[in-house]
């Protein structure tokens, strides 16, 4: 299965590379999506140093609509592209344009919250809520905070 | 060797920076800081302000004391050494909200990181005695593993058939 895991840079990523390792995604192709500072575009062994990266400029988004609707056009591109079947995400401002990529292809959607949240919500977190298939919190308190949806299926810690 | 991290948030954390550079005369051992954006500058202790990379810090530390960012989630995953964490905090413009209290917190009772909000209560005697490693339980993160496991095969027998 095509697999495309989308994260913020720093605290998100991280949190990505402590999750999906190599015996996890055994099997799938894997596209890992992120911001930096300096890269852009295609690297073909970068995250896990094993699976194709795609980067976007850092801090661009900045709670501004028309770079949302950019990118979430961009990566609709990136997605079709690609064949992604299967999109996981953990925030934070580049899961919403992608979330909603992936609503608008009919891609199932995966959440997963931030651990260093376990007392208050964060915004784009509450935002994809609505939009995606599973929603993983990661403390078992935090399933209150967001909805019926949200499910407690394990942490990073 | 104590070391001292804040990372490359781009808020002031003179307060912990200050507060080393203090005590440090009083600790025989030596002390190196990284510090970031803070615009104090050490007088006490060996200082630098940005690295490629902190792994030969970690590696040779007897103890870190850091803020409560994200990334010390990798740290302690994958090192197992005595820390200290000290949370930048709102009221103290060092961060634009209070998240790092909140994971300190997380930590301190998943793994018994020391999480210190009062950084009067950073005294030569602490660091010098602090020998705590963190006590990490995988078994949550093997959980949330086996779930993407077995949903990802899911999915993917779904589309064949």
């Amino acid at each position: 299965m095509n697999i495309a895991i989308v994260s913020s840079q720093g605290g998100h990523a991280g949190q990505a590379g402590i999750i999906f390792t190599p015996s996890v995604l055994k099997g799938h192709t894997i596209l890992f999506v992120t911001e930096s500072p300096g890269k852009r575009g295609e690297y073909k062994h970068y995250f896990q140093k094993k699976y194709a990266t795609y980067f976007y400029p850092k801090d661009v988004l900045n709670f501004n609509p028309f770079e949302y609707l950019k990118r979430f056009f961009q990566l609709r591109t990136l997605f079709i592209r690609k064949k992604v079947e299967c999109l996981v995400t953990n925030g934070a401002q580049l899961s919403i344009p992608a979330v909603m990529a992936a609503r608008s292809l009919g891609i199932y959607s995966i959440f997963i919250d931030t651990f260093i949240r376990v007392k208050t919500p964060n915004w784009s977190a509450r935002f994809c809520y609505w939009f995606v298939d599973r929603f993983i919190v990661q403390h078992e308190t935090m399933k209150a905070k967001y909805g019926k949806k949200a499910e407690f299926q394990g942490s990073v810690l | 060797m104590i070391f001292v991290t804040i990372g490359t948030h781009p808020g002031q954390f003179d307060r912990l920076i200050k507060k080393i550079d203090e005590i440090a005369p009083q600790i025989d051992e030596e002390i190196i800081i990284q510090t970031g954006f803070t615009n104090y500058v050490p007088k006490n202790v060996k200082h630098f302000a940005f690295t490629d990379t902190l792994e030969p810090y970690y590696k040779k530390a007897r103890l870190v004391i850091c803020h409560s960012a994200t990334s010390l989630l990798e740290f302690v995953l994958t090192q197992k050494k005595p820390i200290i964490t000290v949370p930048r905090q709102k009221k103290f413009k060092e961060h634009i909200n209070d998240h790092q209290v909140e994971f300190a917190e997380a930590l301190q009772e998943k793994t018994g990181i020391k999480m210190i909000l009062d950084i009067q209560e950073i005294t030569p005697k602490l660091l010098q005695n602090y020998n705590k490693k963190p006590l990490i339980k995988k078994n949550n993160l093997l959980k949330l593993q086996s779930f993407f496991k077995k949903t990802f095969k899911e999915k993917a027998n779904e589309g064949k058939n």
